[in-house]
C-alpha cells in the first residue's frame, strides 16, 4: 500500500505547528510513507498526492479544555468539529472531493488526527514546554 | 428594537472574522461592524532577531501572500543594507512576483468570486462553491487552474527556493540568475498563462458582464462606496506591482498625494476602535472623519479597483485595452462599484501575465550580474509592494550589528479595514430591510466583504466541507430572538 502522511501547521504559531511535529517524528519511525508538511490545504497538494493509495492526516485542532488530546475522526463524525487550523486553503474534504472530481487517483482518505490545542493561539517557533514534554507520549 | 445581526464566521474567506449589523428601530441598518480576530505578538517575536531572517519568518505570516511578505520583505532589507538591485536582479525579482500575483488572483476568482455568479447570488451555500462551480462550467477549467498554479509556483521555486512560502530573497539581489535554458520553460509558461488570462477575461464576460441581472447587482447603489483611493503607480503613471510611488486620490478622481513608500508615516494614520482589534489607516492629513464614505471621507481603498481607479492605465497593451473597456462600461472614473474588483482582479492578472511575456524576451534576463553585494548597515529600511491586496508596507529599524528593534507592517487588508465596513454597511441597507433577512440576503452583504478578498492571518477553516454560517439576530437587551444555521 503505497501511503502518504500530511502533517499540517504553522511553525511560527507555536503549538499550531504540532501537527508537523508529529508526522516528521513518524516519517523516522515508517520511513516507506511518503510526507508531506504543509502550513495549509492547497491545490498543489492534489499532484503530490495522487495515485497514492491511503492517507493520514495530522493537524491541529480547537477544543475547548482538551488540550493536549488527540481525537481521531472522518467525515462521518464531525458535527461537533467545525475548525481545523490552515492558514489558507481548503477543507480536506472538499480538497479530497475536487481531486475526484477532477479525474485525479486521490487516496482514501483513512484518518484525521487532530491534537486538540486549547483556544489560544501565539507567534512562536517553538511548541510550548508542555507539548514538547508529551510528544512521545502523543506519537504513541 | 435596535437588533443586532450577527454572521459569524463569514462564510468562504481567508479567515475568522464576524459582521455585526446593528437594526434600527424599524428593523433597517443603523450601523456595520467588521470585527476580525487578530494575532498579536509577530512584533514582539521579531524584535532581537537578525534583520535578515524576515525574508524567511513573514512568507509564514499566513498562506495567503507569501510571495507579496517575502518581496517587501527583500526590498526593505535593500533599504536596510543600503543596496540596489542590478536590473537583471529587479527581472528576475518581478518575474517571480508576476507569477505569484497571477495564481493569487484566479485563485481568488474561481474560489471566492466566480461562484457567486455562476450558481448565482441565491443559490444554496452547499452548491455555491468550487465545486458546484466545476459542477457547472466542467472539470477542464479547474486543471487549467491547477496547471497555471503549478507552472507559477516552479518559477517561484526555482527563483527563490520555496513555493508556497519563498525564502530565498536577498538584500541587493537574487539567490539565482537564471540561464538560456530556463528561459525556453519560463517562455512557454509565460504563453501559457497569458492565453488562460485572456480566456478568463472572456469567461467573466460571459457569465457576469451578459447578464443584464448581474451587471446591474454590480452598478446598484448597494454595492457603491465613495472613497479615496490609493495604489503603487510607475514613472508613468501606469499600475506598478513591484516598485513604484504610492499615489492617492480623492473621491471625486482628483490626485490628494503622491510619495515615496519611505514617507508613508506622514500620510498614513491609524484610528483605534474599541470594539476591533484592527487599526483603522486613514489619510492622516485628512484627519479622522468616521467609518462612512462620501465626498469628504477620509479613508482610502487599495487593491485592484484602486489601482484602476489610481493609475492612468495599465503597463501593457492587451490589459489597457481591457481597462479601457472597463471604464466605459462605468461612464468613468473613478469607479466605485465594489464588485468592480473582481473585474479588475482579472485586468491586473492580464498585465502580471503580458508583463512576464515582455520580461521572459528581455535579453538582460540571463545576465549574471544578479547581486549589488556592497552591503551598508543603515539600520533602516522600507519595503512596499503592491500586494495582491493591494498596498504593502513593511516597516524595519536595526541596532549597529543589524538586530532588529522596530518592526511595522501595513497590511492590504488593514488599509481597507475602514472601507470594509462602509461597504458592508451600504450593501446592508439595500439587502436587509424592515428587519427582514435570509440567506440569501445575507450572502449578498457578504459579498461585498468579498470582494476585497480579505487576508486574515490567523485561518480558522471548517473541517466538514461545510460552511458554517451562523446568524444571530439579538435585539436592544442583549437577547438572541433568533438564530439561522447552515451546519
Amino acid at each position: 500500500m503505497k501511503t502518504v502522511l500530511i502533517g499540517l501547521g504553522n511553525p511560527i504559531l507555536g503549538d499550531d505547528g504540532i501537527g508537523l511535529e508529529i508526522a516528521m517524528r513518524l516519517k523516522e519511525i515508517f520511513p516507506s510513507m511518503k510526507l508531506i508538511l504543509s502550513s495549509s490545504l492547497e491545490l498543489d497538494l492534489l499532484e503530490e498526492i495522487k495515485d497514492f493509495d491511503i492517507c493520514f492526516v495530522i493537524d491541529a485542532v480547537i477544543k475547548e479544555d482538551n488540550e493536549g488530546r488527540v481525537f481521531k475522526f472522518k467525515d462521518d463524525n464531525l458535527s461537533d468539529w467545525r475548525y481545523i487550523f490552515s492558514s489558507h486553503g481548503i477543507d480536506i474534504f472538499s480538497l479530497f472531493s475536487l481531486g475526484r472530481k477532477l479525474g485525479y487517483k486521490i487516496p482514501k482518505l483513512i484518518e484525521i488526527y487532530g491534537i486538540s490545542i486549547g483556544k489560544e493561539i501565539y507567534i512562536d517557533n517553538k511548541l510550548s514546554e508542555t507539548f514538547q514534554k508529551n510528544l512521545p507520549y502523543l506519537i504513541d | 428594537m435596535n437588533n443586532r445581526v450577527l454572521i459569524d464566521p463569514i462564510t468562504r474567506l481567508e479567515g475568522h472574522g464576524k459582521i455585526d449589523i446593528l437594526l434600527d428601530e424599524n428593523g433597517n441598518v443603523e450601523n456595520a461592524f467588521w470585527q476580525v480576530t487578530e494575532l498579536r505578538g509577530f512584533e514582539k517575536f521579531c524584535i532581537g532577531r537578525l534583520v535578515e531572517e524576515m525574508t524567511r519568518i513573514v512568507p509564514n505570516i499566513c498562506g495567503v501572500c507569501p510571495s507579496a511578505h517575502h518581496m517587501a520583505a527583500t526590498k526593505a532589507l535593500d533599504k536596510v543594507f543600503g543596496v540596489e538591485p542590478p536590473y537583471t536582479a529587479r527581472l528576475i525579482r518581478q518575474l517571480e512576483y508576476n507569477a505569484f500575483f497571477i495564481e493569487d488572483h484566479y485563485i481568488h476568482f474561481f474560489f471566492l468570486a466566480a461562484p457567486d455568479f455562476v450558481l448565482g447570488p441565491d443559490a444554496s451555500p452547499a452548491e455555491r462553491n468550487v465545486l458546484g462551480l466545476i459542477g457547472k462550467l466542467g472539470k477542464e477549467i479547474g486543471l487549467k487552474v491547477i496547471e497555471v498554479r503549478k507552472r507559477n509556483r516552479k518559477i517561484i521555486q526555482h527563483i527563490f527556493s520555496k513555493p508556497a512560502h519563498p525564502e530565498g530573497g536577498l538584500p541587493g539581489g537574487v539567490p539565482k540568475g537564471l540561464t538560456e535554458d530556463d528561459r525556453k520553460w519560463i517562455r512557454e509558461t509565460a504563453e501559457f498563462k497569458l492565453d488562460f488570462a485572456k480566456y478568463v477575461l472572456s469567461l467573466f464576460k460571459d457569465i457576469v458582464l451578459k447578464r443584464p441581472e448581474y451587471l446591474s447587482l454590480i452598478k446598484s447603489d448597494a454595492y457603491k462606496l465613495k472613497t479615496c483611493y490609493m495604489a503603487l503607480v510607475d514613472e508613468n503613471n501606469k499600475v506598478s506591482f513591484y516598485d513604484g510611488k504610492i499615489k492617492v486620490i480623492n473621491p471625486d478622481g482628483k490626485q490628494y498625494a503622491i510619495f515615496e513608500p519611505s514617507e508613508y508615516l506622514d500620510h498614513i494614520a491609524e484610528h483605534v476602535e474599541p470594539w476591533s482589534y484592527i487599526k483603522f489607516p486613514f489619510l492622516k492629513n485628512k484627519g479622522w472623519r468616521g467609518l462612512d464614505g462620501g465626498d469628504e471621507t477620509s479613508i482610502y481603498r487599495v487593491g485592484p479597483l484602486a489601482r484602476i481607479n489610481v493609475a492612468d492605465g495599465m503597463a501593457t497593451p492587451l490589459a489597457q485595452k481591457e481597462y479601457e473597456e472597463m471604464v466605459n462600461v462605468f461612464g468613468g472614473k473613478p469607479i466605485h462599484n465594489t464588485l468592480a474588483m473582481h473585474w479588475a482582479r482579472l485586468i491586473c492578472a492580464l498585465q502580471a501575465a503580458e508583463h512576464n511575456q515582455m520580461i521572459v524576451n528581455e535579453s538582460h534576463l540571463t545576465s549574471k550580474d544578479i547581486r549589488d553585494m556592497n552591503l551598508r548597515l543603515r539600520r533602516e529600511g522600507i519595503g512596499c509592494v503592491e500586494a495582491p491586496r493591494g498596498v504593502l508596507i513593511h516597516h524595519y529599524k536595526t541596532d549597529e550589528n543589524a538586530l532588529l528593534t522596530m518592526v511595522n507592517l501595513i497590511v492590504a487588508t488593514q488599509h481597507n479595514a475602514g472601507a470594509i465596513c462602509a461597504s458592508v454597511k451600504e450593501a446592508a441597507k439595500g439587502f436587509v430591510k424592515n428587519g427582514k433577512v435570509n440567506e440569501g440576503l445575507l450572502n449578498r452583504v457578504e459579498m461585498a466583504f468579498r470582494a476585497y478578498d480579505p487576508c486574515l492571518a490567523c485561518a480558522t477553516h471548517s473541517i466538514n466541507g461545510k460552511i458554517p454560517l451562523t446568524i444571530n439576530i439579538i435585539n436592544r437587551d442583549g437577547k438572541i430572538i433568533e438564530t439561522l444555521k447552515n451546519h
